[in-house]
């Protein structure tokens, strides 16, 4: 018996909003990079339920290339909060206000 | 003291996050009431049927045939040839395999996932089974490529040690190496601080003023 395409639905938002929530009421930028983190995962979440729904592999193609995605966004956000750090020392997204220090 | 769990302090105020549990509400309330309808689903992966062929080595006399639009298994005998039906459609994946003292015919149905999705990426469309399909997305894969590789370059190029006082970096030259002072990615020391952190040669861990 598979689970009905409507539940995956859910999952997938309650992660993205989860995701959500985390960026609006953080201020650390590594806490804003799990969270949007969470937030690609919810749409890999529905590529996936989505294939299965219609019996076509090109949403999990997709959520893989998705997942690269997400790795390369990641190396550069983190090279971002080094610098961040290095020059505020302190990874508060608030502080680096400017657009010039 | 208190011993009681307590928020975070770094929270911008917690009304942003009530309003990504509405959200989360509105959301689930439009998708559970959405008209969906059941999953497609996918093909049993890697079926396997196995057919008794009788007691025995019998390999070496047995083969795998088509006739008449199904794949059957012929044991040829003394007495006459012994067909035995594998599956009612021909092009299966068949063989005949001897285990445990007895003959098989074994029909391997290998709907695989994850083969599919890997020709899928590779744009060998031909090879997807027919009851289960993907787009091509060969030129999705190599535009991605391209542009990782195009950034891993980038960054090695542009890297650079960063040390006050050397430059030490791809494409540095004699000149460049004999430049002291403060490298420029530590934040943008003026000239006068980096003439003093030369001098003292002392690193601080964070590589620059704050």
């Amino acid at each position: 018996m598979a689970v009905p395409t409507e539940y995956y639905l859910v999952l997938s938002a309650g992660l993205f909003c989860i995701g959500l929530a985390g960026i609006l009421t953080r201020k650390n930028a590594l806490m804003f990079l799990m969270s949007v983190e969470l937030m690609l995962n919810a749409a890999n979440i529905n590529f996936v339920a989505f294939s299965l729904q219609w019996g076509n592999l090109t949403g999990q193609t997709f959520a893989l290339f998705t997942m690269a995605l997400a790795a390369a966004e990641v190396a550069v956000g983190i090279g971002i909060i080094l610098v961040l750090y290095r020059n505020f020392g302190d990874v508060d997204v608030t502080d680096a206000a400017g657009m010039r220090w | 003291m208190t011993t009681r769990p307590e928020l975070r302090g770094d929270t911008g105020g917690l009304l942003p996050a009530v309003a990504a549990v509405g959200l989360f509400v509105v959301m689930a309330a439009v998708f559970l009431g959405a008209p969906v309808g059941d999953a497609a689903g996918f093909p049993q992966s890697a079926e396997v049927a196995n057919e008794s062929l009788g007691s025995g080595d019998l390999t070496a006399n047995a083969s795998v045939q088509s006739v008449n639009g199904s794949t059957v298994a012929v044991v040829e005998a003394e007495g006459g040839n012994e067909s035995t039906t594998l599956a009612n459609d021909t092009g299966v994946n068949a063989s005949v395999v001897f285990a445990g003292g007895q003959t098989y015919g074994v029909v391997s149905d290998s709907v695989s996932v994850t083969e599919t999705i890997g020709y899928a990426m590779f744009g060998l469309t031909d090879q997807m089974p027919a009851d289960l399909q993907s787009e091509n997305f060969l030129a999705v894969f190599e535009m991605i490529d391209l542009v990782l590789v195009a950034a891993l370059v980038g960054a090695i190029t542009l890297a650079r040690r960063e040390e006050v006082g050397t430059v030490v970096s791809l494409f540095s030259t004699a000149e460049d190496a004999s430049v002291s002072g403060a490298v420029a990615a530590d934040g943008g020391t003026d000239e006068d601080d980096a003439a003093d952190d030369s001098i003292g040669a002392v690193d601080s861990p964070d590589g620059g003023d704050a």
